[in-house]
């Protein structure tokens, strides 16, 4: 062992280094992610690219300080990803944390922000805490939530004729709340519910359950089953016939593009999705998958988009008002808007970002043109089928 | 919730081919475990290598499931043969908790290269063309391949029970772990055996692997998933014992396919139940003895 009397001073010396190093004259933000675990495929390695593509794009400077991103890998463990933000606020002038594939640490990292004065962005997180109990003046809700997540597939394929659902959920806090948005939803539309099953996390054979809701002759099948139990819930629907069929349809709640990829459109094919970004929808959104593409040889998922977008829209209003603290930013969005693949949407006060989505079928194999392209728009889900209003009740912010 | 009879037989169908599955993966550990005393962890890591070569011997030699369901469970074997040779043996003689904690690192290493090579998203692995489509029985539509499967898992269990309590190499290699110095002393290399009965163990998990490749995502988390649950399978049926091992697995599979129809939510704990309580009634598990 070396001698321990070295290690303090050294310490120091490097605390004092950092600090001086950091400080003021440059602009961190933090990309804290799922880097190795079970979420790295659909954040991970292309989450940190997408901040660095958003720093580069903007010309790597703001208000003449220069923007570094930084990275960690919070393995999918809540505790763990607390631990990293306390570190980043406190001793390492991290200004702004994205991404956090965790809702539970999310919350946290966000009330975090509020107490240290610093600025936090979920753009990966889909818990509606964020904007109601959770609200604060240091975070706006970037990426669609939980309710996003149920109304969009439901109003759009109700629009189209769709009436009773069978819902196949996890048995966890996101299949709940998925199920507790959708419910009312479907009747206030005039549908219903047939049934519900929760299925324990890695399950791996969901037939039984496919089963079931193909006897119960619902309209669409809706999975809120999250990369891996997808994947095998879609793949054995198309084995035991029940896809893709003219009768059911199977919408999934929650799907990142990298799950098409991975499954391949022949077994995908006619699978219902609700995308916030998708890589071919307009020349924006174009240009910055292109970008992603030439760097990492796969098209982004819509959370890479959502760390890009975010990131880009931090810069830019930290640019426009001229400082980099964080309640001022925040308050800039609410006053102003932030920019978002070339609109300017609306922040509203209790941090919920504004926007609009497409649903989306998965093209059959026939109809794919060139190497990721995967999805082809049905129907366009306008803002207020996207988010519930703000409940003062819960967010004083939105009083 | 109502439920038609004709539903309940198409689940109950589903349940004991699950249950066939877990008689496969079960066997594998079983046979390690009874002969060399090993609790082999990394059987899981290899179930989802035999999936992996199978993928990767159609993804870029264009060697097909047939040419898989051979190749795959040797490479598989072949593995297993040289961590045994290399690693396991030297712990024969220490306690149990050293062969687990053992297997234990390696399976966490072998998923963790998986995992960086290639990503989490599960890979696609299609049916082959000879067990696509299906067999419509009026209450249900039963896919070919899931037949396939089951009889396969029949073929498998009774072939392995078979060498193992019947032919001259079954009757060695239990001789050659339970007496090691007596079976040397009638001129028979006992090491090698030993070396190939782990072989054989870890190659079984290997066809398992191929076998769940088109109906299961291809991903190297896909291991660590299933193997909990066909440890518990293995206790139930007494730690070592093959026949133990294919009687719990089709029918906790048939359990478990129960719950899911009465009670979703507890179909992945009730084979846990299930082994607390016979570990609580008979603690060498249905079929299992005391040494």
């Amino acid at each position: 062992m070396r001698p321990s009397w070295l290690l303090g001073p050294l310490a120091v010396l490097a605390a004092l280094t950092g600090v001086a190093a950091a400080g003021e004259n440059s602009v961190k933000i933090g990309v804290l992610t799922d880097l190795t675990s079970f979420a790295s495929t659909a954040m991970g390695p292309g989450s940190v690219l997408a901040g660095q593509l958003a720093v580069e794009h903007f010309g790597g400077k703001v208000l003449g300080k220069p923007v570094e991103v930084i990275s960690a890998d919070m393995q999918s463990k809540p505790d763990l990803a607390v631990q990293i933000a306390r570190r980043w606020y406190e001793a390492e002038n991290v200004d702004l944390i994205v991404d956090v594939p965790a809702s539970a640490a999310a919350i946290a990292i966000q009330a975090m922000a509020t107490e240290k004065d610093k600025l936090f962005m979920a753009t990966v997180a889909a818990t509606p805490v964020l904007t109601l109990k959770g609200c604060s003046p240091n975070a706006v809700h970037w990426v669609n939530n939980t309710s996003s997540l149920a109304r969009s597939p439901v109003s759009a394929l109700m629009a189209e004729g769709a009436k009773t659902w069978f819902l196949i959920m996890p048995d966890y806090q996101i299949g709940k709340d998925l199920v507790a948005e959708a419910t009312p939803f479907i009747e206030q539309l005039g549908g219903k519910v047939l049934d519900v099953v929760y299925f324990p996390t890695a399950t791996g054979d969901f037939t039984q359950y496919l089963l079931r809701a193909q006897a119960s002759g619902a309209d669409v099948i809706g999975a809120g089953a999250i990369g891996l139990d997808l994947s095998n819930l879609i793949k054995q629907a198309v084995e035991f016939n029940i896809l893709p069929s003219s009768k059911q349809r199977l919408a999934a709640f929650v799907l990142n593009l990298s799950d098409v990829h991975a499954v391949g459109l022949q077994t995908m094919q006619g699978v219902y999705v609700m995308q916030e970004y998708y890589w071919d929808r307009n020349d924006l959104m174009r240009a910055f998958g292109k970008a992603f593409f030439a760097r990492f040889n796969r098209m982004p998922n819509f959370t890479h988009s959502s760390n890009y977008s975010a990131i880009t829209a931090y810069l830019k209003t930290v640019q426009d008002i001229g400082t980099d603290d964080p309640k001022k930013v925040v308050a800039r969005m609410k006053e102003v808007g932030a920019p978002r693949w070339g609109e300017q949407v609306k922040v509203r006060a209790d941090g919920r970002v504004l926007f609009g989505a497409d649903l989306y079928r998965v093209k059959a194999p026939s109809e794919s043109k060139e190497p990721w392209d995967y999805l082809k728009p049905v129907a366009a889900i306008p803002i207020d089928k996207m988010f519930p209003p703000a409940d003062p009740s819960q967010c004083p912010l939105a009083r | 919730m109502t439920m038609s009879l004709p539903v309940l037989s198409g689940q109950l169908l589903v349940g004991l081919i699950n249950g066939s599955f877990y008689a496969i993966l079960s066997l594998g550990l079983s046979i390690i475990f009874g002969l060399l005393g090993i609790v082999n962890l990394t059987q899981g890591a290899f179930y989802m290598v035999g999936a992996f070569f199978a993928w990767m011997l159609l993804q870029w030699l264009g060697v097909g499931y047939w040419g898989a369901l051979i190749l795959a469970p040797l490479g598989v074997a072949a593995i297993g043969v040289i961590l045994e040779l290399l690693l396991i043996r030297r712990i024969y003689r220490l306690d149990h908790s050293y062969g687990l904690l053992l297997t234990f690192g390696l399976l966490l290493i072998i998923q963790g290269s998986f995992v960086y090579i290639f990503g989490t998203a599960g890979q696609p692995y299609p049916i082959p063309d000879e067990l696509r489509g299906g067999y419509n029985l009026g209450f249900m539509f039963l896919p070919k391949y899931r037949v396939w499967v089951v009889l396969v898992a029949l073929g498998l269990c009774f072939a392995t029970w078979y060498s193992i309590e019947r032919t001259w190499l079954g009757r060695t290699l239990r001789a050659a772990t339970e007496k090691p110095s007596l079976t040397r002393a009638f001129g028979i290399n006992v090491p090698r055996l030993v070396t190939v009965g782990f072989g054989l163990g870890v190659g079984l998990s290997g066809l398992a692997g191929v076998l769940a490749a088109p109906i299961y995502a291809v991903s190297p988390l896909m291991g660590a998933d299933i193997i909990i649950v066909v440890f518990a399978v293995v206790v139930i049926g007494g730690m070592g014992s093959i026949l133990g091992s294919i009687v719990s697995g089709v029918s906790l599979g048939l359990l478990e396919g129960l719950t899911k129809v009465v009670y979703p939510q507890a179909s992945s704990s009730v084979i846990f139940v299930m082994m607390i309580l016979v570990l609580l009634i008979k603690p060498t598990g249905l079929f299992g003895w005391e040494k």
